[in-house]
């Protein structure tokens, strides 16, 4: 049984996209800390799996998957996705401060375009009709919106 | 092979299994019943769901290796071709409605997230 577009929570899908927004910032920023920067390949793995910091991280995969899964079941696939591109921008300014990479005047430019991108993805509708919708509708006067 | 060489192949490995994980992803959850229950439940027995959860985790080992052989602030901004390949997934195989806008906004997104990672 799914639910139909017009009765999907609408609070309910942007608390879910600001929980993945906010989780997948903390999982790469665990993960980046986690990583160690020398050494071979099979060190890396082997080094990175006994980190409090990956196991930290792991924990927040599996909450973070509970989390997709509903906002996946709440809206499009096309319309969810490109609204996580603000972890790119909480990934950047945290890295400036965590690890001190640089932020300069492009960056600046390219944080402004993902914001306008985001904005434009979000007004426009958040689901495709689905099955469910269609079946509802036959027979019904088509539903504002 | 050099370092680049092999940050770029695991990096590409990592894009399809992305890809192929928000796809089966979305639709192991179409028609999933509501609450944590339900996500549980979809978990245990939805095959959909089951593929996407090993395209995640075998990702994130092409994403450990990725971000061991290249910084994060240029290996993460990378991952933008990941808006171009799910929104023509979600387009061609879920058959999703994109509109002008939303293309617009995620062409947007995708040269935006390309000029974070760039260094000057």
């Amino acid at each position: 049984m799914s639910i139909p577009t017009s009765k999907r929570p609408r609070w309910l899908l942007w608390t879910g996209l600001f929980l993945a927004i906010s989780l997948d910032t903390s999982v790469q920023l665990c993960w980046r800390a986690s990583v160690p920067q020398h050494g071979g390949m099979a060190h890396a793995l082997g080094a990175t799996l006994i980190q409090p910091l990956f196991l930290l991280s792991l924990l927040l995969h599996v909450w973070q998957l509970f989390n997709w899964m509903m906002v996946l079941a709440l809206a499009d696939l096309s319309f969810v996705q490109p609204i996580t591109a603000l972890s790119y921008i909480a990934v950047a300014i945290s890295s400036h401060w965590l690890f001190s990479e640089n932020l300069d005047p492009l960056q600046f430019c390219g944080i402004a375009l993902v914001l306008v991108g985001v904005i434009l993805v979000s007004r426009t509708p958040s689901g495709s009709p689905t099955i469910t919708d269609r079946q509802q509708r036959r027979g019904a006067p088509e539903a504002a919106g | 092979m050099n370092v680049y060489w092999m940050g770029l192949l695991s990096f590409s490995g990592a894009v399809v299994l992305e890809t192929l994980g928000q796809v089966t992803m979305k639709i192991g959850t179409r028609n999933m019943p509501p609450g944590a229950g339900g996500i549980l439940r979809q978990i245990l027995t939805n095959l959909w769901v089951q593929a996407a959860i090993v395209s995640f985790m075998t990702e994130s080992i092409f994403w450990t290796w990725t971000l061991h052989l290249m910084p994060l602030i240029i290996a993460f901004p990378m991952g933008a071709i990941c808006f171009a390949t799910v929104a023509l997934c979600s387009a061609h195989i879920l058959k999703e409605r994109i509109t002008a806008q939303r293309w617009l906004g995620i062409l947007l997104i995708l040269i935006g997230v390309v000029m974070i990672g760039m260094k000057a």
